[in-house]
């Protein structure tokens, strides 16, 4: 196992240099936009080109790039153009509501739709499957801000419970958290419960027609001892897939959702910095973002051989 | 006082104006460096860029004698700090305001007046009367619009109502203002103005033929983005359609359109004909402050560079002149000449209303928010 975190670490070396050859020569092709916002109103072309000198963009790309790589192997992400505070303190002041949005996501949507799957599965063909797949396409085609807005009229603004926009720490008291941080939490956990659950049950449902649980019943297992100690643990390996591919749909929404309820975090910060063409927050992000891919991949396939030990690397 | 910037003459230490724009200023790092000398302090420890700013009451300011009004007058605060929420999404904003979770709105859209019309506890305050100005900006630089007939072609071509209907809708919150200076601010004058409610397409392509207009893609910026500038183009695009011209619209984001109109080159080769924009009020007062009216051509002035020495001649002419009623007369001479270049074409004026709860009491006028005299509940 060793080993194989070992070379799995080093092979990300290399998808890091082609994520980070994209991301600046991406970012570059409108390397005029930052120049022209901080010339402002009354921009003689002179001092749009001395600006553009200022920071660096009349060098050949090859040579920013050579620049920009040499810093970010000094941990330098350089600063945003337009508030001049280092991408890093910025990435680092967003990443707690992010973070905080992701994980009770993650949280609220497995322990509801892997139950959901497994009950969908057992009652193969009766109405509650039918009633959870109907859940399940009504989760996946309703997007993220209409959900929001939906929630928001009926939770703060009908009956007055809940907060409308943005975010408290965890640490300045569990309360304020979560009467802000639940409605975003259900905007964005539902298209992934929607998911989950349809890979939990066709997962069960292969699991469940396997000789052994006819075996466990024929043992007198309780049900619920077939289905979660039998069916569930052998159908966890793509249940556990699915959960990590959704994290990719989950930061996909993240930026969404944060717009909707005003919560300071990476998407924001990432919406704000396109806007605002600040290329190094840009730049900054992204990397981050595919940093945490990476290991989100990794972890998974650590998980799958802990869930199951005839896989070996 | 070391730079003009813009129309608002900052005042800083002569060493943190002359430090280079890609560095950062790390004066205000130190306990002692006092910002804001005025009625509030920036309280840069809780300073988060895009998300908040917060100002404190300065309790060293003394305040004059005066009522407040406008930038001028006693600045007297009441309350001990004010969070200025950068609050990405406009609905969100509206119902975070429903809700009571904020106090105040600078700028909420127009489509959501009656979602706040209808709560009691809210009010609607036009704190800005001279409201927002749209312009058309036309590229001086490139044919067809190196041509004044051309220009005016685009002039008779337009309906300002299309352009604030399509922006506003409520009649309540915009006016019809053919006029380069403020509606209802002393210089206003529509000398020479064509009827801009009533476009004449037929003069309109009299004066594009005359022109010599030969069927050129006329390339107009359109921002995606941008609530308030967004709906612009389509309008342009249909008007210009309306009298033959060949349009096109390149949708962009705003960042896009001011890289892209800065650029002097060719349309064809990255340049542009025309871009849409609105500026405030308060700068449009008069030919000085108005930086449509600046006629210094492509090395200087606002974009789309026209140049025009009878006009500069008769802005340094304004600057000079001590008398009012002879001020008003160069400054209608200057509206006449403008109308006839084609400074550019004014699509109308708005207003955008503030919007707060009514737990808040002594909200004044100004051409931007302000805070003092303000109480909160």
């Amino acid at each position: 196992m060793g080993r194989f975190l070992a070379l799995r670490l080093i092979a990300t070396i290399p998808v890091m240099g082609v994520v980070a050859i994209v991301v600046f020569v991406l970012v570059r092709l409108d390397r005029g936009k930052a120049a022209a916002q901080l010339c402002g109103d009354i921009c003689p072309p002179e001092r749009l080109a001395e600006i553009m000198t200022r920071l660096g963009m009349d060098k050949p790309l090859w040579e920013q790039f050579g620049l920009w790589l040499l810093q970010l192997l000094q941990g330098d992400f350089g600063r945003s153009i337009q508030s001049q505070i280092p991408v890093l303190k910025l990435i680092g002041d967003r990443v707690e509501p992010t973070l905080s949005l992701a994980a009770t996501t993650l949280l609220f949507s497995v322990l509801v739709a892997v139950p959901m799957g497994v009950v969908a599965a057992w009652q193969h063909g009766r109405w509650p499957d039918r009633l959870i797949m109907i859940f399940s396409v009504i989760g996946f085609s309703v997007p993220v801000f209409v959900l929001g807005y939906v929630l928001i009229l009926a939770f703060p603004l009908s009956l007055g419970w809940l907060h409308v926009q943005g975010f408290q720490s965890i640490g300045a008291g569990l309360g304020g958290f979560l009467a802000r941080i639940t409605l975003p939490t259900l905007a964005l956990s539902v298209i992934y419960i929607a998911l989950v659950a349809r890979i939990t049950r066709t997962s069960m449902l292969e699991a469940l027609s396997q000789d052994y649980i006819r075996t466990a019943y024929a043992k007198g297992a309780a049900t619920r001892t077939v289905l979660i100690a039998h069916a569930l643990r052998n159908a966890a390996v793509p249940i556990v897939s699915v959960i990590g591919i959704g994290l990719v749909l989950l930061i996909g929404g993240v930026v969404v959702t944060e717009t909707v309820f005003n919560i300071p975090g990476i998407g924001r910060l990432t919406v704000d910095a396109i806007l605002g063409s600040d290329y190094p927050i840009i730049q900054g992000v992204l990397l981050v973002f595919s940093v945490i891919y990476v290991l989100i991949n990794l972890v998974i396939d650590v998980l799958y051989t802990l869930l199951d030990p005839r896989i070996r690397y | 006082m070391q730079f003009n910037c813009g129309f608002t003459p900052f005042i800083m230490p002569k060493r943190v104006a002359e430090a280079p724009a890609n560095k950062a200023i790390a004066e205000h790092a130190p306990k002692d460096w006092h910002i804001g000398s005025g009625p509030f302090k920036f309280a840069i420890g809780e300073f988060q860029p895009g998300t908040k700013v917060v100002y404190e009451k300065n309790a060293d300011y003394v305040p004059r004698k005066e009522k407040a009004s406008w930038m001028a007058g006693g600045k007297v605060v009441k309350v001990d700090r004010v969070e200025w929420i950068n609050v990405g999404d406009p609905q969100t904003t509206v119902n975070a305001l429903i809700k009571g979770e904020i106090d105040y709105i600078e700028q909420p859209v127009h489509d959501l007046f009656p979602a706040i019309k209808k709560s009691p506890d809210i009010v609607l305050h036009d704190f800005n009367k001279m409201g927002l100005l749209g312009w058309m900006r036309i590229n001086w630089l490139h044919p067809p619009f190196n041509n004044a007939k051309v220009r005016q072609a685009v002039l008779m071509a337009v309906n300002q109502e299309d352009y604030l209907a399509v922006l506003v809708g409520d009649p309540e919150y915009y006016k019809y203002c053919a006029s380069f200076f403020t509606c209802g601010t002393t210089y206003e004058s529509s000398a020479g103005a064509p009827d801009m409610k009533k476009p004449n397409v037929e003069k309109a392509k009299q004066l594009l033929k005359e022109g010599g207009y030969k069927g050129e893609e006329i390339l107009i910026l359109h921002p995606t983005d941008l609530k308030a500038i967004t709906p612009y183009g389509p309008v342009t695009e249909q008007a210009l359609k309306k009298i033959g011209m060949n349009v096109k619209l390149l949708a962009m984001d705003w960042a896009s359109v001011v890289a892209r109109r800065a650029k002097q080159d060719a349309p064809a080769q990255g340049g542009w004909h025309i871009f849409h924009t609105f500026w405030v009020g308060a700068d449009l007062l008069n030919p000085v402050t108005n930086a449509g009216m600046n006629a210094k051509g492509p090395k200087g002035g606002f974009f789309g560079w026209p140049e025009d020495p009878d006009m500069e001649k008769m802005r340094a002419d304004f600057i000079k002149e001590t008398d009012p009623a002879k001020q008003k007369a160069i400054a209608e001479a200057i509206t006449k000449r403008a109308f006839e270049q084609v400074m550019y074409v004014p699509i109308g004026q708005m207003q955008f209303p503030a919007a707060y709860r009514k737990s808040l009491s002594g909200v004044l006028d100004g051409p931007v928010p302000v805070f003092w005299n303000v109480e909160k509940k």
